[in-house]
């Protein structure tokens, strides 16, 4: 398989001098041509800010991003043009993401007339078959997102990424705000898109339940580090890192007395260890590094 | 059905429209002092817009044609713009669904926070951020010090989340309206925040109006549960009824086709169960909105004006033409 999409040591941080701080801290994941990846984490654990990152709405502190071999950051002119039309996103926030002035008509025309679709005819076929497999009636075509429902709108985000038949997506949540129904809906046209297309998917979400029906492999983030990665069923079936295991208790709706956020994570040794059931001594000295315990499954813990 | 009986919140027969187009179509509910109701249903079905009628909020172009809107015997479809201001984070809390539209982006989260406190409480600066600080902490905002003076497109979209949900119950409000609140929340932070409003309603019997698309949630955490439809209320009963007995063939879809980590590992080419068939374009054509999606339908169905639905000895209101389908299978 080929590699489509290589991190590598990524670094982010946002503000400056004493204010300076750090979101991702070494993070290093791939996604292969036809490969769906999922990552999950907590709420603020930097989910989005790698999303942002690949897409280079973030700044790189350190490290790289790889796409089909060649370092982002060294694209300009028509190949990072080209890097636009084939790497596309659907962002966590649709409203914010929507230009609150166009038509969803105009916000789906806009890629294709800047990647030089010129036939008008065309670009409406287009449209109107995007609107129609993301399931947005004709009628809402015309509308202005502040005009549409949530889920409505999130359904637009959804057709402007996948209307210049991109490569890769990067979905940011992107059915967290949808009822079930149309949960399954969306999940079933992006399993299709991946079969008749290859398309492949960096598919964010703080949802296991939804993660791991679509992803081939799943990265576990928690306070900017990885912490475990596995293959979905092994990563389901075998979690080992003590953060994977309770956030796969609590979405079995089992009672955990988690409480996240406070105290923050310590910078130094284990980020977890303040909430970690098993800690220890070495924990607070020394930062577990992702190991291999067969299979391609690893996970950061010195219990690990 | 009035305060007398207990009730807080009584929307009789409402009905909102755009012109040319009915969104909602005679929407009844109401919720009690203290009690939980959750709105659940199809992406644009009229959660939001029942949400927003309540508070005046209708977006423009949007307009209240019909309905009474009785909070504590008020009609508040009739209430001044002043009145609404004065009930709205005060008795009434409000959190959107999207929380960039209920935040300032150019105002730091604590000023936002301090401003609607101070509107509607005699409290001094310093004691609002006192207690603007104790929200954040409540709603299991991390380090809300430094977040206090941050920019809302500084957080993360679950930390926007928690801070609308705090400024909401900030004047401790009878009722509080929370449209998706833990959409974007992981599990464990989900759980701490619906706790939290739990021990809300419990200590200052505050009732909550709850849309969500999660059914765990609903099954967890409501009292009682309201489907709608295209605009309409399908379905209306007590939460362990609703889930033991679904009546309306929408919510059965609706059940069968939920996802959640307790269902059975699916293999990834399979296909997730989903209701076939689109939504049905508006509200207000007549016979149920659900006949063309539906397997049970008859030439009835699509036929009958204003079909009014059944109510059964439990109180379980279905707005199907079909009786009880569960009781004969
Ligand atoms: N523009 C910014 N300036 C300063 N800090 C930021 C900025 N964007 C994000 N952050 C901070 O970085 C951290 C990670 O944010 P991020 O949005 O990546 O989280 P997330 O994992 O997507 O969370 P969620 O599940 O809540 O969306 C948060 O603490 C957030 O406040
Ligand atoms: N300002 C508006 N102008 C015209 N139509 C609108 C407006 N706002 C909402 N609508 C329409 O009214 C219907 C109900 O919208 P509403 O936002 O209440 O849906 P919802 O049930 O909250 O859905 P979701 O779960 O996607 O948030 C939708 O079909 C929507 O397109
Ligand atoms: S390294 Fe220590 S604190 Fe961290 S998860 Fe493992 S046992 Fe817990
Ligand atoms: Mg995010
Ligand atoms: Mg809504």
């Amino acid at each position: 398989m080929n590699t489509l999409l290589e991190i590598e040591d990524l670094h982010v941080a946002y503000g400056l001098g004493s204010k300076r701080r750090s979101v991702l801290d070494g993070v290093s994941l791939t996604v292969d041509e036809g490969e769906t990846v999922g990552v999950i984490g907590e709420s603020g654990c930097g989910k989005s800010t790698l999303a942002k990152t690949i897409v280079g709405l973030a700044k790189i502190g350190g490290g790289s991003v790889c796409y089909r071999g060649t370092d982002v950051r060294t694209l300009s002119g028509p190949s990072l043009k080209e890097y636009g039309r084939r790497v596309q996103m659907v962002f966590q926030n649709s409203l914010a993401s929507l230009n609150p002035r166009k038509t969803v008509f105009q916000t789906l025309e806009t890629p294709l007339i800047v990647h030089g679709e010129r036939d008008r005819r065309s670009r409406r076929r287009r449209i109107e078959d995007i609107a129609d497999r993301v399931g947005l009636p004709n009628a809402m075509l015309q509308r202005r997102p502040h005009e549409l429902s949530g889920g409505q709108r999130q359904r637009v985000g959804i057709g402007r990424a996948l209307i210049l038949n991109p490569q890769l997506v990067i979905c940011d949540e992107p059915v967290s705000a949808l009822d079930v129904s149309i949960q399954a809906q969306i999940l079933n046209l992006l399993s299709d898109l991946r079969r008749e297309q290859g398309l492949s998917y960096l598919f964010i979400s703080h949802d296991l339940g939804v993660v791991r029906f679509i992803a081939d492999r799943i990265f576990v983030i928690f306070a900017g580090r990885i912490i475990e990665t596995a293959d979905y069923q092994d990563l389901w079936r075998d979690p080992r890192h003590p953060y994977t295991r309770l956030l796969l208790a609590a979405s079995l709706g089992e009672s955990t007395p988690d409480r996240p956020g406070s105290p923050p994570p310590p910078s130094t040794g284990c980020r977890f260890r303040h909430r970690c059931p098993f800690a220890f001594g070495l924990c607070a000295e020394e930062t577990p590094v992702l190991r291999d315990i067969g299979g391609g499954h690893r996970t950061a813990c010195h219990l690990g | 059905m009035t305060a007398a009986s207990g009730e807080l919140l009584v929307i009789r027969d409402l009905v909102v429209e755009r012109p040319g187009v009915r969104l909602l179509d005679s929407v009844a509910l109401s919720i009690g002092k203290g009690e939980t109701l959750s709105l659940v249903g199809e992406s644009g079905c009229g959660k939001s817009l029942s949400a927003l009628a309540i508070l005046g909020l209708l977006p423009e172009g949007v307009r209240h044609a019909r309905g009474e809107i009785l909070f504590e015997d008020e009609d508040l479809a009739r209430a001044s713009p002043r009145r609404l201001r004065q009930i709205r984070g005060k008795s009434i809390g409000l959190v959107m669904q999207d929380p960039m539209s209920s935040l300032d982006p150019v105002l730091q989260i604590g000023a936002q926070m301090e401003e609607a406190i101070r509107t509607h409480l005699p409290l001094s600066a310093r004691q609002a951020r006192g207690r603007a600080l104790e929200l954040l902490d409540l709603a299991g905002v991390p380090e809300p010090l430094r977040r206090y003076g941050q920019y809302p497109h500084q957080l993360s979209g679950g930390l926007r989340q928690r801070v609308s949900i705090a400024t909401a119950i900030s004047c401790t409000p009878r009722l509080l309206i929370a449209d998706e609140p833990t959409t974007a929340l992981d599990v464990t932070t989900q759980v701490q925040v619906l706790d939290l409003l739990d021990r809300l309603r419990r200590e200052l019997s505050m009732a909550l109006l709850l849309i969500t698309h999660d059914l765990s949630i609903v099954a967890r955490r409501a009292d009682k549960v309201c489907v709608m439809y295209a605009g309409r209320v399908v379905e209306r009963a007590g939460v362990d009824d609703f889930f033991a007995h679904p009546r309306h063939p929408y919510s059965k879809g609706l059940l069968h086709s939920s996802l959640g980590a307790g269902t059975p590992l699916h293999h990834r080419f399979d296909r997730l169960p989903e209701i076939t068939g689109s939504i049905a374009s508006a509200a207000g054509q007549s016979g149920c909105p659900f006949a063309p999606r539906c397997d049970q339908a008859e030439a009835a169905c699509g036929k009958t004006l204003s079909w009014p639905g059944t109510t059964d000895s439990r109180d379980h209101f279905s707005a199907c033409l079909h009786p009880n389908p569960e009781e004969s299978a």
